[in-house]
């Protein structure tokens, strides 16, 4: 699997610090190269000042400016897959299209590795199988 | 049955309906740390030590100093990755000790953000 996705780029956009070295650490054993950004703001200057072709982005969907980074992503290039991160216990409805959703672990439950590693694995391999570039 | 075992078993079950108060997860995460005591004599203003865990508002390292709570702290992250083969990113923190134990130091974030900076040159 990781020789597969030596050269997918993924983009994780959230404002918790935690989850957004987690997601990087998993990604990168799955051998993705992951790009982290808190705010849509710094996403789309990280990716624009490093020239990044980011292939899937993992996205908190209720942080402000979204919409406006999603357009600037998909302008430069590439068919971009988009995971939506999902709040536990907050039914909110996300505009964007997604492609999967993640749900966001909460309170005080052991966080597996194996069990993480597992999950990101299918998610990738589902959007492998629709045609990840 | 005795009182003293009424009132042990009552305190368990009690435990075990308390809500989970804790919001924000600790993920295990095992990175080099730096860190800066702004505030401190020059000569134990700075050190290093190892993330045991990073929530979205606490990380909690492990060093071989005890930190004296209270006190302001400037911390400094490597994300473990360089970009695109060339560009190291680097999460720049600054918050307050609240715990120093044996265990560990935790820190509460009052800002993060990260900030790149170029990969030094492999040295020969």
């Amino acid at each position: 699997m990781a020789d597969v996705l030596g050269g997918v780029t993924v983009l994780i956009v959230d404002q918790d610090v935690g989850f957004v070295f987690w997601l990087g650490e998993i990604f990168a054993e799955l051998g993705c190269q992951a790009v982290p950004a808190l705010d849509c703001t710094q996403a789309v200057s990280i990716t624009s000042a490093l020239n990044l072709k980011i292939d899937l982005v993992v996205v908190n969907p209720r942080l402000p400016g979204v919409s406006k980074m999603m357009k600037k992503l998909i302008c430069a290039g590439r068919s971009l897959k988009v995971v939506v991160i999902r709040e536990r216990n907050v039914e909110a409805i996300s505009k964007l299209p997604a492609h999967a959703i993640l749900d966001r672990p909460s309170g005080r439950g052991a966080i597996s590795r194996q069990g993480w590693l597992n999950r990101i694995r299918n998610i990738l391999r589902d959007l492998l199988l629709t045609g990840l570039e | 049955m005795s009182p003293g075992s009424v009132l042990k078993d009552a305190r368990v079950q009690l435990e075990s309906f308390r809500p989970d108060r804790r919001l924000h997860p600790r993920f295990p995460i095992t990175l080099g740390v730096h860190y800066k005591l702004p505030n401190q004599d020059p000569a134990k203003q700075a050190g290093s030590g190892k993330t045991r865990s990073i929530s979205s508002d606490e990380i909690c390292f492990e060093t071989t100093r005890r930190l004296p709570g209270g006190s302001e702290i400037d911390l400094a992250i490597d994300w473990p990755f360089l970009l695109d083969g060339a560009c190291r990113l680097m999460l720049v923190v600054h918050g307050s000790v609240v715990r120093g134990d044996a265990k560990g130091t935790t820190v509460k974030f009052s800002s993060y953000e990260f900030r790149t900076r170029k990969a030094q040159p492999p040295r020969t």
